[in-house]
């Protein structure tokens, strides 16, 4: 009995180690155990021999146990394709669709995607136009409200600029700009997408005021796009 | 390339849910996974639903593989905690007894079973004569062809314990063949 209190002898050892020195999955310094205790001891090739039988059985046997049936694999990938799939995984697979779609639109541009681009950008041009239009239109004003048209204040107007506001630009910075040159939007968006703005007549001194506002315009290329005189 | 990569590249995208990958794997290892089963369960239908209950453990799974160990090893250790979870709840045991005392009374006198079988037929009966326990080891390394560490693995002991197991499956073996009226010599 191998325990504790029995330490195996040598040729126990050795026994214990020939199954994996018949099938070859034993370590190089055990191989040479197995080797060097049968060159000592000539007559244990004979428990080789028994182990070498006993492999060939033991094959023999599992492979008499078949194979599974083809309805049991089926059955595997229909209860696979019934699992719902993991939200990380689904998660991922989105984010990476997108992306796909994204490099592949600037990879391989075709006319259809170019149109449909196209279309995108008309309408985020559209959107932002009228979001700046009604805002302007609605912001109450100083003399009592009201929708400011060029046949108002306007009147008192030393100039009147048509004025396209670059893409990026803010509700923000847009007012500053128009209030630091005393401008202010009368009309739009118009075609091209363009504003009417007048600058009043109180910032300027005739028309070298006006010049000098539409200048200033001119200058802040972050917010403003393109000014052109209109009258 | 070798299959360890293959498998552990296989196990990576089945965690991306690539069924195509799980197929391929499927292909590679339900066979010997069967068989394994088979060894232990004794039952196809059994062995069959193991199977499947080890590939949909791995497709729910693939992202937890950390190729600590080989993908058969993982495997083929899965199969064995689903076989002897079931064999458990239907009492495997007690079948195992009886089975080896349904052989020797079997024999009428060695003489006798020795004209019957001839010694490969025998040392087949006899190896399907042994424990679970017995069964399994000796699968694992002949048929398997799994070392002492991957056995040590699978199994769940010592790799000391793993040698003097099958030295003990081995020495039950020669047992049975003697009382079929064989003497292969050893011990």
């Amino acid at each position: 009995m191998i325990d504790e209190a029995h330490a195996p002898t040598e040729r126990e050892e050795i026994e214990m180690l020939v199954p994996w020195y018949v099938t070859g999955r034993i370590s190089a310094a055990d191989a040479r155990r197995v080797e060097a205790f049968v060159a000592r001891n000539p007559d244990f090739a004979r428990h080789i021999a028994v182990a070498r039988d006993e492999r060939s059985a033991a094959v023999e046997v599992s492979e008499a146990q078949g194979m599974p049936s083809a309805r049991a694999t089926d059955r595997l990938f229909e209860a696979i394709r019934a699992e719902p799939m993991p939200r990380s995984v689904a998660a991922r697979r989105q984010a990476n669709g997108l992306l796909a779609r994204v490099r592949g639109f600037f990879e391989n541009p075709t006319p259809v995607t170019v149109r449909y681009a196209a279309m995108a950008a008309a309408a985020v041009v559209l959107v932002q136009a009228a979001v700046l239009g009604s805002m302007f239109a609605t912001q109450p004003a100083g003399d009592g409200g009201g929708y400011r048209t060029a046949a108002g204040p306007e009147t008192s107007a030393a100039a009147v600029a048509l004025v396209s506001f670059a893409d990026g630009a803010s509700l923000a910075e847009i007012t500053s700009l128009l209030d630091g040159v005393g401008g202010r939007i009368v009309d739009g968006p118009l075609k091209g997408g363009f504003y009417k703005v007048a600058i009043a007549a109180a910032n300027g001194d005739g028309d070298s005021g006006a010049a000098r506002a539409m200048e200033a315009l001119r200058k802040k290329s972050g917010v403003v796009k393109l000014v052109l005189p209109s009258r | 390339m070798t299959p360890q990569t293959d498998d552990a590249d296989l196990i990576a995208r089945i965690a991306d849910c690539d069924q195509l990958a799980l197929r391929t794997l499927v292909g590679r290892h339900q066979v010997r996974l069967f068989r394994f089963l088979m060894r232990l369960v004794r039952d196809e239908g059994m062995a069959e639903e193991l199977s499947n209950e080890v590939f949909m453990e791995v497709w729910r799974n693939a992202a937890r593989y950390e190729g600590r160990s080989q993908v058969g090893t993982w495997l083929l250790s899965i199969a064995r905690n689903r076989a002897i979870s079931r064999l458990r709840k239907r009492r495997e045991a007690s079948w195992d007894e009886d089975k080896a005392a349904e052989l020797a009374d079997d024999a009428d006198t060695p003489e006798v079973t020795t004209q019957k079988l001839d010694k490969a037929s025998a040392l087949k009966r006899c190896l399907d004569a042994l424990s679970t326990d017995h069964r399994e080891i000796v699968d694992l390394v002949y048929y398997q062809e799994m070392s002492v560490g991957e056995v040590a693995q699978i199994v769940g002991i010592p790799e000391n314990t793993v040698k003097t197991r099958l030295f003990y499956a081995r020495k039950k073996l020669s047992e049975l063949l003697l009382a079929a009226g064989i003497d292969r010599g050893w011990p």
